[in-house]
C-alpha cells in the first residue's frame, strides 16, 4: 500500500488544519471532517489507516464514534488517536484507543508519534 | 428519645414499695420472734416456780388419774384444789389458761373444766414436751376460754412445758400454758406502722432529691440531644453544599479545560508551524518572537494542566491505569513537549535510558508524562546555564527510577523540607520571576504516590538539584508500545 489515509474528526477548524498539517508531514493523506454525523457517514464508506478523533463533538459524540469503530470488523486495522481536553475523559477511554493525547497537543509530538505509528502499518 | 424521668419514677416507686414492705416485715418478724421467745421463757419460769413449790403434793394424784373415768376425774377433790392453787399462782399475770397432762397425754387438769379427761397423746406440742423439749408458738383465737372469762380475738403464746421429777429427774408431767400477748402484739404492729411511715418518709425525701437531680440531668440530656440534632442538620446542610461545590468544580474542570485547551492547542500548533517555516521563511527577529510565543504558550499550558490536575487529585478522580509503554518514547515525547523551553534558554536537555531497563514496561504513561513535564519544566525554569539530564534506569529487581538532574542554583536544606507542599512556590533568584502556581511538585508527589512510587530530592546549593522518582517495575514481554 503506497497511500496511508488519515481521517481527522475535529470540530475546531484551526485544530483540524494543524492536525492535518502534522499528519501530512508524517506522510499521511489527510481528510478533515468537522462533525460527528459526517464522520459516521464517512467511516461507513472508507477504511482509513488512522483516525484522529476529537472526543467532544457536536451531534454524534467522539465516544459514540469510538464505539462504532471498535465494533466494526472492517475498521479493525484502523489506528485510533483520541484527542481530548478533559483529563477525566482521557482516563475513561484510554483502554479503547491506540493513543490518547490531552489537548493542547504539540504539533511536533503529533507529527513524530503518527510517523512512528505509520511505521507500524508499513 | 429515652424517657429518663419516667423510667426513673417507675423504678424508684417499685424499689420504694419493696424496700418499705421488706423493712416493715423484717421488723415485725424480729419483734414477734423476740416476743415468742420471751413469752415462752416466762411460761417456763412460771411452770418451774410452780413445780419447785406446790407441784410435788399433786404428783400422786396425777399418776393415779389415768385409772379414773372422766366423770370421777372432773369431780375429783384434787382437781378443785389444784385449780385453787394454780389460780393463786397466776393471778395478775398474763397467763390466761393452764392445762396439765400425765405422761400418756390424758388431760388431768384444765382451768376449762370441760377439757379434763381429753386425750392429747397425739398432740405435737405434748409429744415434744414429753421428750423434754419446750414447744412454744404464737396462736390466734377468735374466742378463747380463759380461767375467768371468754376472751375474743386474742393473740396467745402457747407453751408445752415438761415438768421433771425432783427425785429421778425424768419428765413427770406436761404443762400447757397460754399467755395473752394481744396488747404486746398491738404495740408491735403500731411500731411496725411507724417504721413503715418513717421509711416511706426517708425514701420520699430521697426520691424527691434524686428526682430533682434526674430532672436536671434529663433536661441537660434533652438540651444536648436537641443541640446534636441541630448540629447534624447543620452538618448535613454543609455536606450538601460541599457536595454541590465539588460537583460544580468537576463540571468546571470539564468545561474550562475544553475551553482553555482548544485555543491553546491552536496557538501552540500555529506557532510551531510558523517556526518550522511552513508559512514562509522567518527573519531572525521573527524567529525570536515566535520562540517567545512558544515558550509562553508552554507556560500557560503547564499552568492549565497543573490547575486541572490539582482539582482532579482533590476530587479523587485521578485514576492510575497500567498499560505497556516504551520508556524511550515517553522521554522523547517529554522532550518534544517542553524541549522548546530548554532550547529557548540555551540549555542542553539530555535524555538517556539505561540498557538494563526493559524497553517496554507496564505503567501509566499518560500521568508519568505529566510528572516528568513538571520536573523537567521546573529544572529548566530554575537553571540559567548548563544542562538538564533525564535518566531512566533499573534500581533493583522490582523497581526502576527516573531522575531529573539540573545544574541550577540548588535548593537550600531548609527549603527542601517544604518543596512538596502545595503553594510553596519559590522564586528563581536570578530572574526574580514568579515561578508558577506552586502546585507542580505537590502534584508530582501525589501522582507518584498514587502510582505506588516515591520521590526524593538531593541538592547542593550552587551545584544543582536531582529529583528521583522511584516506581515499581513491571516488565512487559516483547510487545511494542506507543
Amino acid at each position: 500500500m503506497s497511500e496511508f489515509k488519515a481521517l481527522i474528526v475535529e470540530d475546531d477548524e484551526d485544530l483540524a488544519v494543524i492536525f492535518s498539517s502534522a499528519l501530512g508531514e508524517a506522510g499521511f493523506t489527510t481528510e478533515v471532517i468537522l462533525s460527528g454525523d459526517a464522520a459516521m457517514q464517512r467511516l461507513a464508506e472508507t477504511q482509513p489507516a488512522m483516525l484522529v478523533l476529537d472526543m467532544q463533538l457536536p451531534g454524534v459524540s467522539g465516544m459514540d464514534i469510538l464505539k462504532y469503530v471498535r465494533q466494526d470488523e472492517r475498521l479493525a486495522g484502523t489506528i485510533v488517536i483520541l484527542a481530548t481536553a478533559n483529563p477525566l475523559m482521557a482516563d475513561m477511554v484510554r483502554q479503547q484507543a491506540d493513543l490518547v493525547l490531552i489537548k493542547p497537543i504539540s504539533y511536533a509530538q503529533l507529527r513524530d508519534l503518527s510517523a512512528r505509528l505509520k511505521k507500524r502499518l508499513e | 428519645m429515652f424517657r429518663l424521668l419516667r423510667y426513673f419514677s417507675i423504678t424508684s416507686l417499685v424499689a420504694f414499695v419493696i424496700v418499705t414492705i421488706a423493712l416493715a416485715q423484717f421488723y415485725r418478724q424480729t419483734a414477734v420472734n423476740d416476743l415468742v421467745a420471751l413469752g415462752g421463757e416466762k411460761n417456763v419460769a412460771l411452770t418451774q416456780a410452780f413445780a419447785n413449790s406446790l407441784w410435788p403434793q399433786f404428783v400422786p394424784f396425777v399418776k393415779a388419774a389415768g385409772d379414773l373415768d372422766i366423770e370421777t376425774l372432773q369431780k375429783h377433790p384434787e382437781v378443785a384444789r389444784l385449780n385453787q392453787v394454780i389460780l393463786m399462782q397466776i393471778r395478775g399475770l398474763s397467763v390466761v389458761k393452764i392445762k396439765v397432762y400425765d405422761l400418756n397425754g390424758l388431760t388431768v387438769f384444765s382451768t376449762e373444766f370441760g377439757q379434763i379427761g381429753q386425750d392429747q397423746s397425739q398432740n405435737a406440742g405434748f409429744l415434744s414436751a414429753r421428750q423434754g423439749q419446750v414447744a412454744t408458738a404464737l396462736v390466734h383465737r377468735e374466742t378463747f376460754n380463759a380461767y375467768d372469762a371468754v376472751l375474743e380475738n386474742r393473740d396467745l403464746i402457747q407453751s408445752y412445758i415438761p415438768v421433771y421429777s425432783a427425785e429421778s429427774g425424768d419428765v413427770e408431767a406436761v404443762f400447757e400454758l397460754y399467755s395473752d400477748v394481744t396488747p404486746l402484739l398491738d404495740r408491735i404492729e403500731r411500731t411496725q406502722l411507724t417504721v413503715a411511715v418513717v421509711v416511706v418518709a426517708i425514701l420520699a425525701l430521697l426520691y424527691a432529691t434524686l428526682f430533682l437531680i434526674v430532672r436536671r440531668a434529663d433536661s441537660i440530656i434533652r438540651q444536648q440531644y436537641a443541640d446534636l440534632q441541630q448540629a447534624y442538620a447543620d452538618l448535613s446542610i454543609a455536606r450538601d453544599q460541599a457536595e454541590q461545590a465539588n460537583a460544580f468544580k468537576t463540571r468546571l474542570i470539564a468545561n474550562v479545560s475544553h475551553d482553555l485547551r482548544t485555543p491553546l492547542g491552536v496557538i501552540s500548533g500555529y506557532t510551531e508551524m510558523l517556526k518550522s517555516g511552513m508559512y514562509g521563511a522567518l527573519s531572525e527577529n521573527q524567529r525570536r518572537v515566535v520562540q517567545k510565543m512558544m515558550v509562553n504558550t508552554q507556560h500557560l499550558t503547564d499552568l492549565v494542566n497543573d490547575l486541572i490536575y490539582q482539582a482532579q487529585l482533590e476530587a479523587g478522580e485521578l485514576k492510575i491505569s497500567l498499560a505497556p509503554f516504551s520508556v524511550i518514547e515517553l522521554l522523547d515525547s517529554v522532550r518534544n513537549t517542553i524541549g522548546i523551553l530548554a532550547e529557548s534558554k540555551g540549555l542542553t536537555l539530555n535524555v538517556s535510558v539505561s540498557p538494563d531497563l526493559p524497553a517496554v514496561i507496564e505503567g501509566d504513561a499518560l500521568h508519568l508524562k505529566q510528572v516528568l513535564n513538571n520536573l523537567v519544566g521546573n529544572a529548566i525554569k530554575f537553571t540559567q546555564e548548563g544542562s538538564i539530564t533525564v535518566e531512566a534506569e533499573r534500581c533493583g529487581e522490582t523497581c526502576w527510577a527516573i531522575s531529573v538532574t539540573d545544574t541550577g542554583p540548588g535548593i537550600p536544606p531548609e527549603a527542601r523540607e517544604h518543596i512538596f507542599e502545595p503553594f510553596r512556590k519559590s522564586v528563581s533568584p536570578e530572574t526574580s520571576k514568579d515561578a508558577g502556581l506552586g502546585l507542580g511538585l505537590s502534584i508530582v508527589r501525589q501522582v507518584v504516590t498514587l502510582m505506588g512510587g516515591q520521590i526524593a530530592v538531593k541538592s547542593q546549593v550552587g551545584q544543582g538539584s536531582c529529583f528521583t522518582v522511584t516506581l515499581p517495575l513491571k516488565p512487559f514481554g516483547e510487545e511494542k508500545g506507543v
